[in-house]
């Protein structure tokens, strides 16, 4: 059986799918791949040259951790992968500098960046609100790395995934308690009883409240083992798309190098 | 990544793989209980963020380092047929 | 060192022999210590 995608919705930055004919383990190594193993470029030292705000340096410079920034996966590569050794070379590193003076509040879009790939992904994302003659100066450097290492490189966020629901109903008698019983309120009576129409089996939550609340057990509720209803959102390090071909190609590389050394054995 | 072969048998092999985690290892898992000739197939993880896994094979003969290394070639083909299919659909 | 009187705002030595904390020019017993103006490099996490 060859696998099947079907979007559901698809943008920027989220996109929703059906992967069919799939295993539980395949569908988990995408989802924990594109967590954890796709990389992306963060901030992750500043040199902080004059700060008089309130917040104290060690807290700024989490702040700016946590902005994410446009990432061109083929341009960089991780430090401790790239071929200058740890020296910072442009293949690795982004300086970006920030300068700012109270009052006023600043946000990630003043982060002036040396490379103009490499923007913060949000214009918006406030990072401190400084007060009159209050002072910020400071030089950013990002570096690629894994999000396995620190949540500010993980590129997927709310990246998740259930079963496809089966709700079927047999000899259904139109008592209707299934229907008040919905929380997601997807069940409605139709001409043969009870039903679930079209795209709105996969709102279920698979919660059986409605099989648990029919008196004459004609609801059963199963889920579809090979066939996964996936939610996926980027942080806008990338677009969605480019985040999952990521993490499939990351699986791939791993899985290849594994046959590579058992090869060479 | 790295290999360590930890102990072998005919139809048996403790393998530690260095530097991997649950992503590769329950996929890993999962391609060898696929196959016909692997009998037993689990991995241990002692701690989830400081140990290395080490995977577990026991087959009906064949030579367990021929089976995980098509169990790996199983997942690379997988990997291809989602990117695949995936590549098409968003073009649409 | 360089520490600043918060009441006349100057620049101030401490004496920790004779007087203690205390600025020589006013008296005020409460000094701050300025920021250094060198670089601070700070790990974001």
């Amino acid at each position: 059986m060859t696998m099947e995608v079907d979007i559901l919705e698809l943008s920027e930055r989220s996109a929703k799918f059906i992967l069919s004919n799939a295993s539980a383990a395949f569908a988990n190594g995408v989802r924990r791949a594109s967590l954890s193993d796709v990389p992306t470029l963060a901030i992750d030292d500043v040199n902080i040259y004059n700060n008089t705000s309130v917040l104290f340096d060690e807290q700024l410079a989490l702040r700016l951790g946590l902005i994410p920034l446009t990432t061109d996966i083929e341009e960089f590569v991780p430090v401790e992968e790239c071929t200058c050794g740890g020296a910072e070379c442009p293949a690795c590193k982004v300086s970006l500098t920030l300068s700012a003076e109270g009052p006023r509040m600043v946000y990630s879009g003043d982060l002036v960046s040396s490379d103009e790939r490499v923007q913060a992904a949000d214009q918006n994302v406030p990072i401190i609100d400084l007060k009159e003659g209050q002072k910020v100066v400071l030089e950013a450097i990002a570096h690629m790395n894994y999000g396995h290492k620190h949540a500010k490189w993980q590129a997927g966020v709310a990246c998740g995934y259930k079963n496809m629901p089966i709700v079927t109903f047999e000899n259904c008698d139109e008592c209707g308690a299934c229907v008040n019983e919905c929380p997601k309120n997807i069940i409605h009576i139709g001409p043969n009883g009870a039903e679930i129409s079209g795209d709105d089996i996969l709102k279920c939550i698979l919660c059986k409240l409605c099989a648990s609340v029919c008196e004459i057990d004609a609801v059963t509720v199963s889920e579809d083992e090979k066939s996964f209803i996936f939610t996926m959102e980027s942080d806008g390090s990338y677009t969605v798309q480019q985040l999952i071909i990521n993490a499939g190609t990351t699986i791939k590389e791993k899985a290849s190098r594994l046959g590579e050394i058992l090869e060479s054995l | 990544m790295e290999l360590k072969i930890i102990d072998k048998t005919e139809d048996e092999m403790h393998l530690e793989i260095i530097g991997e985690n649950h992503t590769l290892l329950n996929m890993l898992k999962s391609a060898l209980l696929d196959d016909k000739r692997v009998q037993i197939a689990t991995y241990d993880m002692k701690h989830v963020s400081i140990s290395d896994p080490i995977l577990f094979v026991k087959t009906d003969g064949a030579d367990p380092i021929e089976v995980v290394k098509d169990a790996a070639n199983n997942i690379v083909n997988d990997c291809d047929e989602f990117l695949g299919v995936f590549k098409t659909a968003i073009d649409i | 060192m360089a520490y600043k009187c918060t009441r006349c705002k100057r620049n101030v030595e401490i004496d920790y022999e004779y007087t203690g904390i205390r600025c020589p020019y006013c008296g005020h017993r409460i000094l701050v210590k300025e920021r250094p103006t060198t670089i601070k490099r700070i790990k974001a996490e």
